[in-house]
């Protein structure tokens, strides 16, 4: 049987796309999935009306993130296309637990991370949707990776997806699909990888197993003033000396830079000076075919870090 | 280690269960409608040689009807009466000779004998002459009979007196009825 008829009749989907939606743009980057190789078939960027993941979704906000998503899937709408959604990751908080003892079963699982993050938060934990999944043991210490995101905000955007006829096969955090789709590069050794999306930054530490080890997430400004650049510099020397000293055994081998291209190059002098070593930028968009210019600014590498998960 | 986590219960993961299912579902059907269309092509090659056993099967019966006609009404009524003439022959009601004798062997006293008995079977008649020395024991068997639930309208008709090898003797000569 020729290849071409192995693939008439395969059932995976012919097209993968990402959805990146941030506060204030969505973006969509749509690839060919063939097995060998992708290729940009088409980018879609629409700025919203207002400030999304600003208070509590209302029905205007849902009707109006759904007509923005309507308008970025003309290539994937009501097909079976593999669509993978990332939200802003101070929408969804991850964490990582050290545990004396993991909770026996899934719920318990999730009610621990409500009650954690409802108290971190100040918030009813029926207010808050919880996903998260074991990672082994350490030195005695169980390591569990939780997340938690509004309950609202994350039933309003999967309402919006139904709207627009876009059926998401996953929805997570913006630095969950930038950490997998970099994963196979940079887990090698002990490593940090810093994003930077609009309106954030989001810090990745993992150990020698390629464990996340801690995540930490803030709101930033406009990256171009000198103070704001030195201001990222200086929290996350701070979160990764804090991080090293914590114990003597780890080790931050190499620190990594994703994100827009023009902030990356922006924030790469300050923090080499700080880190007294070389940021490592990652471009989503090495080996893809069909790239053109703009393909590294705004939201579109993280669609496309998205896109690309498997 | 990859973030595993979703948000979503992602409904495709269903997708290529059900499409492996509707394939083998696909060739299963082929498979069968395959055979159906093989057998009902040998049916039709038979389809010949099944007509033409099935016209000598006809034939066959058509001759093992004519040879087992029905005798005429004539000679139907004729075997009926015949039959009912043997069945009226042999018909008996009543109690069996054997069993009457059977029960006034039991009844007679041992001083007492029977001479004669004339039965009736159809009518239920016993005509019996029974003998003694003296009159006692036939009394007494007078008596059992009319006693016995078995017989009804119990007579004595004669009392005799014969006298035989110089010795003599007496006889009663009752008629009576089996009940029916």
């Amino acid at each position: 049987m020729s290849p071409s008829w192995t693939r008439r009749f395969s059932v995976a989907p012919s097209v993968k796309a990402g959805i990146a939606i941030g506060r204030n743009q969505i973006c969509a980057v749509v690839l060919g999935a063939d097995a060998d190789k992708h290729e940009v078939r088409a980018i879609h960027t629409r700025d919203a009306s207002g400030p999304l993941f600003a208070a509590q979704p209302t029905l205007a906000t849902e009707a109006g993130l759904a007509e923005l998503l309507h308008a970025i899937s003309d290539e994937f709408r009501d097909e079976f296309s593999a669509v993978h959604v990332a939200l802003p990751d101070t929408v969804i908080r991850s964490t990582v637990l050290e545990l004396d003892e993991l909770p026996k079963n899934a719920d318990m699982r999730e009610a621990l991370l409500r009650w954690r993050f409802g108290k971190e938060w100040q918030r009813p934990e029926d207010s808050l949707g919880c996903s998260g999944f074991d990672m082994g043991a350490d030195r005695g210490k169980h390591l569990f990776f939780g997340q938690a995101g509004d309950r609202l905000w994350l039933d309003c955007v999967q309402r919006a997806l139904g709207q627009a006829g876009i059926v998401p096969w996953s929805l997570n955090a913006a630095a969950a699909y930038r950490f997998n789709c970099f994963h196979d590069v940079i887990v090698r050794r002990e490593g940090a990888l810093l994003s930077l999306d609009p309106d954030y930054w989001n810090l990745l530490l993992w150990d020698d197993a390629g464990r996340i080890r801690q995540v930490l997430t803030r709101f930033r400004e406009d990256i171009s003033s000198e103070d704001e650049a030195a201001s990222i510099a200086d929290e996350v020397e701070r979160s990764i000396l804090a991080y090293l000293q914590a114990d003597d055994s780890r080790r931050v081998d190499r620190f990594y830079l994703a994100g827009s291209e023009a902030e990356m190059g922006r924030l790469a002098g300050t923090l080499d000076v700080r880190l007294r070593e070389r940021a490592v930028p990652l471009h989503a968009d090495t080996g893809i075919l069909g790239t053109a210019a703009g393909v590294r600014d705004g939201l579109i590498p993280l669609a496309l870090a998205a896109a690309l998960n498997t | 280690m990859k973030i595993s986590t979703n948000f979503v219960r992602p409904a495709q993961q269903a997708v290529v269960p059900v499409v492996a299912v509707l394939w083998f579902a696909v060739f299963g059907l082929t498979a069968a409608a395959w055979w159906l269309i093989r057998d009902a092509a040998e049916l039709r090659e038979e389809l010949p040689q099944l007509r033409q056993r099935f016209e000598r099967i006809e034939n066959a019966g058509g001759a093992i009807t004519a040879s087992a006609q029905q005798p005429s009404a004539q000679e139907l009524a004729r075997t009926r009466d015949r039959v009912a003439k043997i069945n009226a022959a042999a018909q008996t009601k009543g109690v069996a000779t054997l069993a009457l004798l059977s029960e006034l062997e039991t009844l007679l006293p041992p001083e007492a004998w029977l001479t004669s008995v004339h039965h009736r079977a159809v009518e239920g008649d016993v005509l019996l002459v029974a003998s003694a020395a003296n009159p006692e024991p036939l009394s007494a068997l007078l008596l059992k009979l009319e006693r016995e639930p078995m017989f009804e309208e119990v007579m004595l008709l004669r009392e005799l007196q014969p006298t035989a090898n110089g010795k003599a003797s007496v006889q009663f000569e009752i008629r009576l009825k089996v009940r029916s």
